[in-house]
């Protein structure tokens, strides 16, 4: 195997190793080249292939591996127009100085591709030009049966627009518009993908001198830190990134936090060393960690591809699972009687829990989480307000002391089919309809949610 | 999601405001009244990370994507004198 398949494979796995083969056969001539580039733009991660893959990105990736490529070359002095490296190009290039000047280029997009430009106004917020292949009455939409982005189609006529300020940030729109994905980041938005020292030929016909070079790649679920690498995040709240592998963003400064030392998941820090739990983000008020007791010892096992972290405090044992990419997925918390307001209130990824002596809980109690089915808390005499109030996923309550659910919690718990709440007697006024229709039923004595249990 | 209140309107430069956080968008409105000072955006975090001008229109605009579920990332609310306004991107 080429020595450059072999690091990309170490580094992102095999399924990468394949794509990158597929993707960059040139690349892969000049030794070095293609795992330097990746590794210089994208954080070390098993899961860049699935992401890629999931989002349908692949072309997008290849544009801006190539668009990094550029960049490594020296500059190149140009002295033509950008009419002329157009013309190069196989393009005419218009500039639009009026609506109807816009207007007359609605002719080259199919019916439901049409831009949004078309609707009128853009001069008002952006300089907009169109540059039409030659050969474009050539090219016709019916012979691309499957859209892609960077096809002959697609790249045949492009809207050209800059930002009205000074910035002048770019986007390069699609003629397929939005039946392709990223369809305003035609050519990862570098008009060097079109022709070399074209960005600087518009900067000097037209004054587009862009502040900030777009990218142009927008990966869901990835942030692209002040390193200039992408790094897949967990979690993202006042603009600091909880990324796997122990890295905090702040502010898109990267922080890596020492393996032996610390132990990074969700939005929480566990330092091993001094046994504490924190949240990096004080302002977010999360009270999961004060909920915990002074820790008396902190163990850390593998198993099954999961981390099982288990912290021994004096009250009893707080056990918690973390999968590959530290995310919270399981809780045992077997001695808290009350949750503080905001207990996880951001956590998507707990699947299980167990508060088996929570007599209470407060506001906002997994308020963000997605992914929890069964809610079971078998003290529980009050739910606070807002808890759970994200969670789509939720099937099943089991509540038998509850006395009072405040309002909206589980709002958008619209899939429930099982309820236990026997005594169950306030609910607030903002409420989840099939908990109304529960305790309207438990009034009247005819339980047959509970009947089915 | 993200929730941000509009405190700032700059021709089509918005300034959104979220806990202590800032942040600058480019956006432009079809279809409803333009927003206000005050007005609530409630949108997905990636969208806080495009510099180019983003345009939102009504659900059933032809020039965004279908929406299919509550959980598109196309899709943004306006909540505006307590009412909620559902619009998604549009493209080109």
């Amino acid at each position: 195997m080429n020595k450059d398949l072999k690091i990309i494979k170490k580094k992102y796995g095999e399924a990468m190793m394949h794509l990158c083969r597929d993707l960059f056969p040139t690349l892969l001539e000049t030794e070095g080249l293609l795992p330097e580039l990746l590794m210089s733009h994208f954080h070390e991660s098993r899961e860049l292939y699935q992401d890629i893959t999931d989002n349908y990105l692949e072309e997008e990736f290849k544009d801006i591996i190539y668009s990094f490529v550029d960049v490594e070359e020296e500059n190149i002095v140009v002295n033509k127009s950008a009419k002329e490296l157009l013309e190069e190009a196989g393009y005419d290039l218009y500039q639009c100085m009026t609506e109807e000047e816009i207007q007359s280029f609605k002719k080259y997009y199919a019916k439901g591709e049409e831009l949004c430009t078309f609707r009128g106004g853009r001069l008002n917020s952006c300089y907009v030009f169109f540059a039409v292949k030659k050969d474009v009455e050539e090219i016709r939409r019916e012979d691309y049966s499957t859209p892609r982005r960077q096809d002959e189609y697609g790249t045949s006529v492009i809207s050209i627009q800059f930002r009205k300020d000074k910035t002048h940030t770019l986007s390069i729109k699609n003629r397929y518009n939005h039946k392709v994905n990223n369809p305003d980041s035609t050519f990862a938005n570098n008009l060097d993908n079109i022709i070399p020292g074209l960005m600087e030929a518009f900067a000097k016909d037209y004054g587009m001198v862009q502040e900030h070079k777009s990218v142009g790649f927008e990966l869901p679920g990835y942030v692209q830190a002040n390193d200039g690498k992408f790094y897949k995040y967990n979690y993202e709240m006042n603009n600091i990134y909880y990324c796997p592998g122990n890295i905090i963003i702040d502010n898109f400064e990267v922080k890596q936090y020492e393996r032996e030392k610390f132990l990074v998941f969700d939005y929480f820090i566990l330092d091993l060393q001094n046994k504490k739990i924190m949240t990096y983000d004080e302002s977010l008020g999360d009270s999961f960690p004060s909920s915990i007791d002074e820790i008396e010892k902190i163990e850390v096992k593998h198993e099954d591809g999961n981390k099982i972290v288990e912290i021994f405090t004096k009250k009893g044992p707080v056990r918690i699972t973390l999968n590959a990419l530290n995310q919270m997925v399981s809780l045992e918390h077997n001695y808290v009687k009350a949750t503080g307001s905001d207990f996880l209130a951001y956590n998507y990824y707990l699947k299980q829990f167990s508060l088996p002596e929570a007599e209470m809980v407060g506001e906002s109690f997994l308020c963000d989480n997605e992914d929890l089915e069964q809610l079971s808390l078998p003290k529980a005499r009050q739910i606070g307000k807002f808890s759970l109030f994200e969670n789509r996923k939720l099937k099943g309550l089991d509540l038998p002391e509850v006395e009072a659910i405040s309002g909206s919690c589980f709002m958008n718990a619209h899939e429930l089919e099982h309820i236990y709440a026997p005594k169950l007697e306030y609910l607030g006024s903002i409420a989840n309809s099939k908990i109304k229709e529960y305790l309207k039923n438990k009034e009247r004595g005819n339980d047959e949610i509970t009947r089915n249990r | 999601m993200k929730s941000l209140e509009i405190v700032n309107i700059e021709n089509f430069l918005y300034t959104l405001r979220s806990n202590d956080m800032e942040y600058s968008l480019s956006m432009e409105f079809f279809d409803i009244e333009e927003p206000v000072i005050g007005d609530i955006l409630i949108l997905h975090e990636e969208l806080l990370n495009i510099p180019y001008l983003l345009s939102f229109g009504d659900l059933g605009s032809s020039y965004g994507r279908k929406i299919e579920s509550n959980d598109d990332k196309d899709i943004m609310v306006l909540i505006h004198d307590g009412k909620r306004i559902y619009l998604k991107r549009l493209y080109g």
